[in-house]
């Protein structure tokens, strides 16, 4: 099998939605292949997949910055173990990081550790913090009273690939 | 062997199964009563502490539900004999008017030694207590391994050719493919800085080997992940090669690691048990501990009597009618050390 045509699987149940196709997408999260490996995780939440497990095994491993973005925004929506919680927070604490993901995983731990997340907020310059807001106007959360009404000039370029209603469901 | 050759007199005495005998003899084993923090890796008694006052003692052992229970009450008996003044009591009677001498601490000794020697090698199948050689000042293991295997992933990652890639803008496009898939448009990706040094992780690695290596350390490696800031790091620069190559040295690491760590706590379970081995007593303490060990033998058999008679519903001896007598004056249960008389009396000759 060639790598599109594994795409194709993947994302042809990504975009159903339909939990039929849990199994194949959760093997599809240890793809070789960037993109599968995303839209695995993407159509998992889509199905509405509450395995916190297969989130937090790729938090500890997943080399790609694009994958860690959708793994971060899931991670805020799935009662993960604190071990993967660290994952999040270096993450969001290196400076270097980009900004928007910085801002998700911040988002993410504040899902599950409101204290830790302000304290990680506290350090972001305006532009990371631009981002969270962001994240916050279209994912709500946590910080959605303190956050949820301030002005960005960026927007979450992930939550819209979780589909219409990828956030209520999760 | 003294305390297992209790156990298995009262395994023999309910008709155990193999499983079940294994379960009452490692039930009988009481932890803390080696006197060593290493023996805390074997689960810990359910009995109760030999100190507690006797009514509690007679109590807890006159229920019995089960064989662990049975081994439970067999350790009690056991250490309350050796180490907790009763086969004193029962040497003084066999000395008869004579008083012994104050041997007390030799006697509790002995019994922790031999304790010691026939539990050893249980606790050295156990898994390692990274707490407990700590407490023993145990040379932490792997030191040096850990300290190898990031100075070859610096010198690797170093080696590394420098990739003129912009990572982030990657990162962004292939969340726009996706969203192509979709049939969605997101809104434009924002210009990040792009960088892909990698000076950050260098440190990050230099850093993780600076410090002094500690028990505490090798169980962040064992059972945490003190690379996650190392990852995030060539994770944020773009650099998915080498957090791929990151996380598969961990992976090699922790199992020599581990190796490294079971090494060490079997040597140092060894070291304990020659000491035990090497532990000297006198003739009469030696000769009381013989009278002690041999009548715990004698009342496990009659304590398991008991017990399965109560859990097969026959008529027997009353379980707490027999804690009672167990566990009371040795003065009162002369049966159960009067062959011993000999040989105290002989040893008390000798230390004159």
């Amino acid at each position: 099998m060639t790598v599109e045509h594994d795409l194709g699987v993947v994302f042809a149940l990504a975009r159903s939605g339909d939990a039929i196709g849990v199994p194949t997408l959760r093997a599809a999260t240890r793809h070789a292949d960037a993109r599968a490996r995303l839209l695995a995780q993407l159509g998992l939440a889509r199905a509405g997949d509450r395995d916190a497990t297969i989130v937090e095994a790729r938090l500890a491993d997943e080399p790609e910055l694009a994958c860690y973005y959708v793994l971060a925004a899931r991670a805020g929506q799935l009662a993960l173990a604190p071990t993967a919680l660290d994952y999040l927070a270096a993450q969001a604490a290196y400076e270097a990081t980009p900004p928007a993901l910085r801002a998700s995983c911040t988002w993410a731990l504040g899902e599950h550790e409101l204290a830790r997340a302000h304290t990680l907020l506290a350090g972001f310059d305006s532009d990371a913090t631009e981002h969270f807001i962001a994240i916050v106007r279209a994912r709500g959360g946590a910080f959605a009273a303190s956050h949820g009404t301030l002005a960005t000039r960026h927007a979450d370029r992930v939550a819209p690939l979780f589909g219409h209603d990828g956030w209520r469901r999760a | 062997m003294t305390l297992l050759r209790a156990a298995e007199a009262a395994a023999r005495a309910i008709g155990a199964t193999t499983d079940e005998a294994a379960a009452l003899a490692a039930a009988a084993v009481r932890p803390a009563f080696a006197g060593s923090p290493l023996w805390f890796a074997l689960p810990p008694s359910i009995a109760p502490d030999a100190d507690a006052p006797l009514a509690e003692l007679i109590a807890w052992c006159a229920e019995l539900p089960d064989v662990s229970a049975l081994g439970a009450a067999v350790g009690l008996v056991h250490e309350v004999y050796a180490a907790h003044g009763w086969a004193i009591a029962a040497a003084q009677a066999a000395a008869g008017e004579r008083v012994l001498p104050d041997v007390e601490d030799d006697v509790a000794a002995r019994a922790r030694a031999r304790f010691v020697i026939e539990t050893a090698s249980a606790v050295a199948a156990a898994a390692p207590d990274l707490a407990a050689l700590a407490a023993v000042a145990a040379d932490p293991a792997g030191g040096d391994l850990v300290r190898g295997v990031l100075a070859a992933m610096i010198e690797t990652v170093a080696a590394q050719p420098a990739i003129d890639a912009r990572p982030n803008a990657r990162a962004e496009a292939t969340l726009d493919e996706v969203a192509a898939l979709f049939e969605l448009e997101l809104a434009p990706a924002p210009t990040a800085r792009d960088d892909s040094n990698l000076a950050d992780l260098w440190a990050a690695l230099h850093d993780l080997g600076r410090h002094a290596w500690t028990w505490d350390a090798a169980g962040e490696w064992l059972d945490g992940d003190p690379l996650i800031f190392a990852k995030a790091i060539a994770r944020g620069r773009g650099r998915a090669d080498v957090v791929e190559l990151i996380e598969r040295v961990r992976r090699e690491l922790v199992p020599r690691l581990a190796t490294a760590v079971e090494a060490t706590w079997h040597a140092e379970v060894d070291r304990t048990r020659r000491a035990a081995v090497l532990a000297e007593s006198t003739p009469l303490a030696a000769a009381i501990y013989e009278l002690a060990s041999a009548a715990a033998e004698r009342a496990a058999i009659r304590l398991a009597a008991a017990a399965r008679a109560r859990w097969e519903r026959r008529t027997g001896e009353d379980l707490a009618t027999v804690c009672a007598e167990l566990l009371g004056d040795p003065r009162d249960l002369s049966t159960l050390w009067e062959a011993h008389v000999p040989a105290i009396r002989a040893a008390l000759e000798a230390s004159a």
